[in-house]
């Protein structure tokens, strides 16, 4: 005799391992996508972070007037700092688009003023508008650049990214629960002489429903943590060819085993396994209610 | 239904009353992936039962239908006869108070046939089962010597029971 009983529902057939493959997949498509938008959203929040309340400066004339300009906008209420670049800062800036083998020494470089405003003056905007003033009224030719039109934007953008990934997460879990209820009542369908005897044998319909839910939330869970591992593994390796040609990753998945990963990469298994879970009782109990 | 007007019940409470009562179906209805002792041991398991609760009494159960050697083995390696001696011994673990046999001798030889009535009669006998067989096989009704219910133009008639048949003499 066998130390312990078989389990009422056969081990997994074909059907099942398909629906495993269906959910790793969808699994592995949801937690990029997660990692897509929490990244969007980050680098929208460094980005605007990084240039709120940054203001560029840049001087139609000679040294004198650069001076003069950081003078007056250091004067200024709500500026923390002010500096004028010097050309080696100047040269930096222009390397993206002149390259690296540096530029002739008698090329004429635009002069840069790079201020700062408090953040407080930087949320309330219009910090830019004023430093103009300022300069207009000392008779000290410039243009000023508080990045807000450009930022504003990015920002955009990196939101419409954000919400778009968040869609296809939602999207994706809802196919996810769609095909789950479509391969249980396969399964159903498939075992229904199972079910018919349980029925008859005195078996409450929770009984049977519930042989349902504990194999296909295991199901969810392992299939869901394996394409939460693939995900995590795609998210390196993207990671690491992207720094390996040097290019910006901004809107690449991101892995910094932050908090915001590890629920994405963790509780995407379970959202699997209990999205499977509930397809399944509410499939099985729709079968049952048919039973007399 | 024993007693209860089963039109009122609700699902819920419908699980209890089909555990009064054991089937044996006509095409036997055993679960392939289990054993013998398994497929037995199912209504038990159903009522959420330990094994250590039913094991002497299913294993006992097995011996007495003549199966107590062959509680490891799946349907598949059963024969006709064995696989409906399961399925009896299924339908009567649960000491149910009605048992609906249909056409339990119609996969079986005859002497297997006269074998199972046997155990019927014994379960009557020894549980206090009420049998309901519903069969073809009148030398099997004429041998029961029991009131008949006779299924007739949409219609159940009880006859008295049917004399014996004659001993002497091959059967058409």
């Amino acid at each position: 005799m066998k130390p312990s009983l078989a389990p009422l529902l056969p081990k997994e057939d074909a059907r099942e391992a398909a629906l495993f493959f269906v959910v790793c997949a969808l699994c592995f498509l949801a937690c990029l996508s997660g990692l897509v938008a929490r990244s969007a959203y980050s680098a929208a929040d460094e980005w605007t972070n990084r240039v709120t309340g940054q203001i560029t400066i840049r001087v139609k004339g000679d040294d004198a007037d650069v001076t003069r300009a950081v003078q007056l906008v250091k004067t200024m209420p709500d500026i923390v700092s002010a500096r004028a670049l010097d050309r080696a800062e100047s040269e930096e800036l222009l390397k993206p688009w002149l390259g690296a083998t540096g530029i002739p020494a008698d090329l004429p470089l635009p002069h840069l003023i790079a201020a700062e405003a408090s953040p407080a003056a930087a949320e309330s905007g219009g910090m830019g508008q004023r430093i103009s003033l300022v300069l207009k009224e000392a008779r000290v030719n410039a243009i000023v650049d508080d990045h807000i039109v450009w930022s504003k934007d990015v920002k955009r953008a990196t939101d419409s990214a954000g919400l778009i990934a968040l869609v296809a997460v939602v999207l994706l879990g809802a196919i996810g629960v769609a095909v789950i209820a479509f391969a249980t009542h396969a399964t159903l369908l498939a075992r229904k002489d199972i079910v018919e005897l349980l029925h008859l044998t005195g078996a409450k319909d929770s009984f049977i429903s519930r042989l349902f839910e504990t194999r296909f939330l295991m199901l969810g869970v392992q299939a869901g943590a394996l394409g939460a591992l693939l995900a995590f593994g795609a998210a390196a390796f993207i990671l690491y060819l992207a720094k390996q040609s040097d290019q910006q990753i901004w809107l690449l998945p991101q892995l910094s085993l932050s908090l915001a990963d590890g629920l994405i990469l963790g509780v995407s298994p379970l959202v699997a396994g209990v999205s499977a879970m509930i397809a399944a009782k509410v499939t099985v109990m729709r079968s049952l209610s048919d039973m007399v | 239904m024993f007693g209860v007007d089963t039109s009122r019940l609700s699902r819920r409470d419908l699980a209890p009353l089909r555990r009064r009562i054991g089937v044996v179906f006509q095409e036997f209805r055993l679960l392939d992936h289990l054993t013998a002792y398994e497929n037995v041991a199912l209504p038990l398991r159903v009522l959420g039962q330990h094994e250590r609760a039913y094991r002497e009494d299913v294993i006992e159960l097995l011996r007495w239908v003549g199966l107590g050697d062959r509680l490891d083995a799946r349907p598949a390696t059963l024969s006709g006869g064995e696989k409906q001696r399961v399925a009896i011994a299924r339908a009567v673990v649960g000491k149910p108070d009605l048992l609906i046999a249909d056409e339990p001798t119609g996969n079986v030889d005859e002497d297997m046939g006269d074998r199972l009535f046997r155990l019927f009669r014994e379960l009557n006998k020894r549980l206090n089962t009420t049998v309901l067989i519903a069969t073809h096989d009148l030398a099997l009704v004429r041998k029961a010597r029991t009131d008949v219910l006779r299924l007739a133009d949409g219609m159940v008639v009880r006859v008295p029971a049917p004399p014996p048949e004659p001993t002497a003499g091959p059967q058409a």
